[in-house]
C-alpha cells in the first residue's frame, strides 16, 4: 500500500514537470530519512496531511533549480519570493493529486513555505519518512513522504 | 323515514288547497265574466240611454229641415226619412227600456236590453214616455203628411202652421227629454255600479283567497322545505358533532402518537429520514441527523450532495449507483440491502478549528413502496466511529500481537547474545541498504543503467545475508520478510532497464524490516528480565561463557541451520566443527566468519548434498558430513578456515550451461574447470532452477566472494572432485584480525 502512495507522489511529480517544463524530471533511488533529517535545499514547503491519513509532505528544491524552473512559468526575473511560492505550489499540486488518488480521506493542509538549508523532518511515531530524489535539468530536489494511516482508519 | 312527512303533507294539505286555490280560480274567472258582461250591458245601456237624447234632438232637426224646405218649396225627402227613422229608433228605445227587449247598442251590437224597474228610473222613464207621447204624435204626423203618400191615408198634408206648431213643440220637448234624458242616465249608471260592485265583492273575495291559497302553497312548499333543511341541517349538525368528536378523538390519538414520534425522533441517537427518488430529504427527520451530519436545514436538501462533500469520489460513484438500485423496483430489496456501501463509511467534515474530523458512520435502507413502485427510501444513519476504532485496535491489536507472539517464539530459544549480534546485523545491513540507496546521484547517473544495478546487488547481498543469520536462529519471521524482499530484488534484476523510481519497492520492503526489527528490539528488551533468572538458575558460568563466545554462537548457528534446511530438503546431516580453529580465525571476524560459513552452509545442504537414499546407492554413508577445520597460515600471513561437505561437489556442466546462458562464458570458449567454477561468484548466478527458501537466489556465493575477497582483502580456493565432496578455503588477512 505504502508504496503505491509513494507511486502516486513520483507519478504527480513526472507530470509537473511534463506539463511545466516539457518533463526532463528523473528519480534516484528512495531512501528512508533519518530523524532528524537535513534534506533541505534551499526552499522547502511543507503540506501536513489529516484525516484518514496522517502526517507530512515535503518538497524541498535548490535555488539554482527554482530559478530555472521559474522562467517555465513566465517569470523572467526569479527572486526568493518567487522560489518560495513555487515550492509552495509544487507541494501543493502533487498532494492535491494524492488527494485526488486517495479520495476524501486524504486532507491536506495549506502549504507551509520554509527557507533556508535545513529542514527537519517531523516524522510520526512508528513512521518513516521516505526521501524521493528528483533531478531536473541537473538541479536536485527532493520530495519527503511521511505519513501514516491514521489509527481511526480500519 | 324522510317520504312519510312529505307524503303527509301532500294529502292532507297540498292537494285541497290546490283544489281550493283552483276552485277560487275558477270562481274568479266566473265572476270576472259577470263583472265583463255587467259592464258592457250597462255601457251598452247607457250608450242607448244617451241616444234617446239625440234622437230628440234629431227629430227636431229634422222637423226644422222639413219646415224649411216647405217654406222654399223644396221637396224634403231626406229630412222626413231621417225623421222617421229617429222616430222609430227612439220609439223602439223608449219602449226596449218600458218593456225590455233586445236591441242594438251605438257600436252595433245586438243586445237584451232589461225594462227598467228601478224606482227613480222609472220616474224619469215615465216623464220621457210623456214627451215621447207627445213628439211621437207629431212627428207621425209630419211623416204621414210630409212623406210618400200612402194608399188607403186619410191624413191631411201638413201645413206651415202645422209644422211650425209641431216644430215648436218638438222643440220645446226637447230641453226636457234631455233633462230627463240626463237623469235617466246618471240613474242607470248608478244602477250599473252598483251591480258591478256587487259583483266585485265575492270575486275580490275569491282573488284574496285565491291568492291566499296559491301564496300558500308555495309557502308551505317554502316552509316545509325549510323545516326539512332545518332537521336537516340538525341532523347534519348531530352527524358533524359526532364526526368532530371523532375527529377530535382521532385528532388525540393523533396528537398523542405524534407527541410520541417527536420524543423518539427528538431522543433517538440515529439519523432517521427519509429520501424520494431524487435524493431530497423529506421534511421530517430525528434530530440526530443534524449531529451526525454536522448540518442545519437538512430537511429538503439532496442526500447525494451532503455526501458529495463527505465521501471520497470513488465512494460517492458507488453511492449514487447504489442509491439508483435502492430505487429500482425490478430488483429485489433483499439483495440490494445486502450489498450497501455505507454500512460502516469513513467521512471527513471540516473543523471549524482548522482540519477536519474523521468519522464513520453507518447507513442502512428499506424500501417505502407504494403502487408497485419505489416511492422513498428509508434511511437509518448511525455514528459508529467508536464501534468501527474499537474494532480497529482490536485488529491491530491482535495483529500486533501476532506478530509478537510469531516474533517472541522465534527468539525465545535464541541466546541473549546471538540475539544482540543478529540485531547489530540487521541494523547494520539494514543501514549498508539505505546508504547505498541514498547516493544520490540525480540526473546524471541516479536514474541510469549498470549504477541502479549494481545498487540493487548490494542490497541483495545485505538482504541475503540476513535471511541467512535469521535462518540460522530460525527466526522464521526476518527470514520470510528477507525472502519476500529477496522476490521483489529478484524481480527488479530481472528487468531490462531500471529507474530510481523502480526502487520503491525496495524502500518499501526495507522500512518493513525496520518495522521487524523495531517489533524484535521492543521484546528483547522484555526478555531481559525474564533470561537472567533462568540463566541463574540453570545455566553453569562456564558453560555460560561458552555459549557466550562468537565461536561458539557461530558454531551452534551452523548446526542449527544446517538442521533446519536437511530436514526442510529431506536430507541427513551432520556438522564437524574444529572448535579450536573456528574460535582462533572467527574471534576477531565473528560477523564475516558466520555470514560466510551461513552461506556455504545453505548452499551446500541445497546443491551439494546428496538425498540419503542417492548416496546411499553411490556407494555414500546416508548421512552427509559438512565439517569446519582450520587450515596453516600462509606465507601471506592469512588465516584460513576450510568448509567441506561430502556431497556431489560442483557440477560443473550445470555452472557451464547456466554460465553461458547468462552470457559469463562463450558458447565457443574452452574454459578450464577452474573458471567455470569461477562462475559461481557471479552475482545472481544459480544452477537451481526456482529459488528455494535456502538457497537458489544467486546470492550466496556473491556475498562470500564479496565479503571475504572485495572487502577484508582475503582469498577464496575451491577443491571439489564431482560426486565426492567439494571444499572451499577461505583466507583473511591477518592484518584485519
Amino acid at each position: 500500500m505504502e508504496e503505491d502512495i509513494l507511486k502516486i507522489f513520483v507519478q504527480s511529480v513526472t507530470r509537473y514537470f511534463d506539463t511545466i517544463a516539457d518533463g526532463g524530471a528523473s528519480f534516484g533511488t528512495p531512501y528512508l530519512g533519518g530523524e532528524p533529517e537535513s534534506a533541505g535545499l534551499g526552499f522547502s514547503a511543507v503540506i501536513g496531511i489529516t484525516g484518514a491519513y496522517r502526517g507530512n509532505i515535503y518538497y524541498t528544491a535548490s535555488r539554482e533549480k527554482l530559478h530555472a524552473l521559474l522562467p517555465c512559468l513566465g517569470e523572467t526575473e526569479p527572486d526568493d519570493r518567487l522560489c518560495a511560492e513555487l515550492v509552495g505550489e509544487i507541494t501543493n499540486t502533487i498532494s492535491g493529486d494524492a488527494r485526488e488518488q486517495l479520495g476524501g480521506g486524504f486532507m491536506i493542509s495549506t502549504p507551509f513555505i520554509l527557507a533556508g538549508g535545513t529542514l527537519a523532518v517531523h516524522t510520526a511515531k512508528h513512521s518513516v519518512c521516505y526521501v524521493l530524489p528528483v533531478t531536473w535539468r541537473q538541479h536536485p530536489s527532493r520530495v519527503l513522504v511521511s505519513l501514516q494511516k491514521s489509527p481511526d482508519t480500519p | 323515514m324522510r317520504q312519510r312527512p312529505q307524503l303527509a303533507w301532500t294529502v292532507l294539505f297540498y292537494v285541497p288547497v290546490a283544489i281550493l286555490a283552483a276552485a277560487s280560480i275558477f270562481g274568479v274567472r266566473h265572476y270576472t265574466r259577470l263583472l265583463d258582461a255587467e259592464i258592457a250591458t250597462g255601457q251598452r245601456t247607457l250608450g242607448v240611454a244617451g241616444r234617446i237624447s239625440a234622437y230628440g234632438e234629431q227629430i227636431g232637426k229634422s222637423i226644422l229641415l222639413i219646415e224649411k224646405s216647405v217654406r222654399l218649396k223644396r221637396p224634403a225627402t231626406t229630412a222626413v226619412y231621417e225623421l222617421q227613422v229617429a222616430a222609430d229608433r227612439l220609439d223602439q228605445i223608449i219602449n226596449a227600456f218600458n218593456e225590455g227587449s233586445e236591441t242594438v247598442s251605438p257600436d252595433g251590437v245586438r243586445f237584451m236590453l232589461e225594462a227598467v224597474t228601478d224606482e227613480k228610473a222609472l220616474a224619469s222613464l215615465t216623464q220621457m214616455n210623456v214627451i215621447w207621447v207627445g213628439m211621437k204624435t207629431r212627428a207621425d204626423a209630419v211623416v204621414l203628411t210630409a212623406g210618400p203618400k200612402k194608399q188607403n191615408s186619410e191624413a191631411i198634408p201638413f201645413t206651415e202652421a202645422s209644422l211650425s206648431e209641431a216644430s215648436d213643440f218638438v222643440t220645446a220637448q226637447q230641453v226636457f227629454l234631455a233633462e230627463q234624458t240626463l237623469a235617466f242616465g246618471r240613474r242607470l249608471e248608478e244602477l250599473a255600479k252598483h251591480r258591478v260592485i256587487a259583483l266585485e265583492g265575492p270575486r275580490g273575495i275569491l282573488i284574496g283567497v285565491a291568492a291566499v291559497l296559491l301564496l300558500a302553497l308555495p309557502g308551505a312548499y317554502v316552509f316545509n322545505r325549510v323545516l326539512r333543511a332545518r332537521n336537516a341541517s340538525a341532523r347534519l349538525a348531530a352527524e358533524l358533532g359526532a364526526s368532530q368528536a371523532k375527529l377530535e378523538s382521532q385528532s388525540l390519538a393523533l396528537s398523542t402518537a405524534k407527541a410520541e414520534t417527536d420524543h423518539i425522533m427528538e431522543t433517538v441517537q440515529e439519523g432517521l429520514f427519509l429520501i424520494d427518488a431524487n435524493g431530497i430529504i423529506g421534511d421530517y427527520h430525528s434530530r440526530e441527523l443534524t449531529a451526525i451530519l454536522r448540518q442545519d436545514k437538512i430537511a429538503g436538501r439532496n442526500l447525494l450532495q451532503i455526501l458529495e462533500r463527505l465521501l471520497s469520489e470513488k465512494m460517492f460513484t458507488f453511492t449514487k449507483e447504489y442509491f439508483a438500485l435502492l430505487f429500482d423496483s425490478r430488483r429485489r430489496e433483499k439483495s440490494v440491502l445486502q450489498v450497501n456501501p455505507l454500512t460502516d463509511i469513513e467521512v471527513n467534515f471540516p473543523n471549524p478549528s482548522g482540519g477536519f474530523i474523521n468519522r464513520y458512520l453507518g447507513f442502512s435502507f428499506r424500501r417505502i413502496v407504494e403502487n408497485g413502485a419505489v416511492a422513498r427510501v428509508f434511511v437509518a444513519v448511525r455514528d459508529v466511529t467508536t464501534q468501527v476504532e474499537l474494532e480497529k485496535k482490536l485488529r491491530d491489536s491482535e495483529r500486533h500481537k501476532d506478530r509478537q507472539l510469531d516474533i517472541l517464539l522465534g527468539i525465545v530459544h535464541v541466546a541473549p547474545e546471538e540475539l544482540e549480534s543478529f540485531v547489530k546485523l540487521v541494523e547494520g545491513e539494514l543501514d549498508t541498504i539505505n546508504e547505498t540507496l541514498r547516493a544520490e546521484h540525480f540526473a546524471a547517473t541516479g536514474g541510469q543503467g549498470d549504477a541502479l544495478r549494481q545498487r540493487l546487488q548490494t542490497v541483495f547481498r545485505s538482504v541475503h545475508n540476513l535471511k541467512g543469520n535469521a535462518a540460522a536462529l530460525q527466526l522464521t519471521t526476518f527470514q520470510k520478510a528477507a525472502d519476500a524482499f529477496e522476490s521483489k530484488l529478484n524481480e527488479l534484476l530481472n528487468r531490462p532497464q531500471l529507474t530510481g523510481d523502480d526502487f520503491l519497492s525496495v524502500v518499501v520492503a526495507q522500512a518493513g524490516l525496520r518495522a521487524d526489527l523495531g517489533d524484535l528490539m521492543e521484546l528483547r528488551g522484555k526478555l531481559v528480565g525474564l533470561r537472567q533468572p533462568v540463566a541463574a538458575a540453570g545455566v553453569a558460568p562456564d558453560q555460560g561463557a561458552a555459549l557466550a563466545s562468537p565461536a561458539a554462537q557461530i558454531g551452534a548457528g551452523l548446526r542449527q541451520l544446517v538442521a533446519d534446511a536437511a530436514r526442510d530438503l529431506d536430507k541427513v546431516t551432520t556438522v564437524n566443527i574444529d572448535d579450536y580453529a573456528l574460535h582462533t580465525v572467527a574471534a576477531d571476524r565473528p560477523a564475516l566468519v558466520r555470514d560466510v560459513l551461513i552461506q556455504l552452509a545453505r548452499n551446500s545442504v541445497s546443491h551439494s548434498i546428496e538425498p540419503a537414499p542417492v548416496r546411499l546407492a553411490g556407494g555414500k554413508p546416508g548421512v552427509a558430513t559438512l565439517s569446519v577445520r582450520g587450515l596453516p597460515r600462509t606465507e601471506d600471513g592469512l588465516v584460513g578456515l576450510a568448509f567441506r561437505d561430502d556431497g556431489a561437489g560442483l557440477d560443473l556442466a550445470a555452472i557451464r550451461a547456466r554460465a553461458e546462458s547468462a552470457g559469463l562464458i562463450s558458447p565457443n570458449a574452452n574454459p578450464s574447470p577452474a573458471d567455470i567454477a569461477r562462475c559461481i561468484f557471479a552475482p545472481g548466478f544459480s544452477t537451481a532452477a526456482q529459488p528455494g527458501a535456502h538457497a537458489g537466489r544467486g546470492m550466496g556465493m556473491d556475498i562470500i566472494k564479496t565479503k571475504v575477497v572485495d572487502e577484508a582483502g582475503g582469498a577464496i580456493e575451491i577443491h571439489c572432485t564431482p560426486g565426492e565432496f567439494c571444499e572451499f578455503h577461505l583466507y583473511f588477512p591477518a592484518a584485519t584480525a
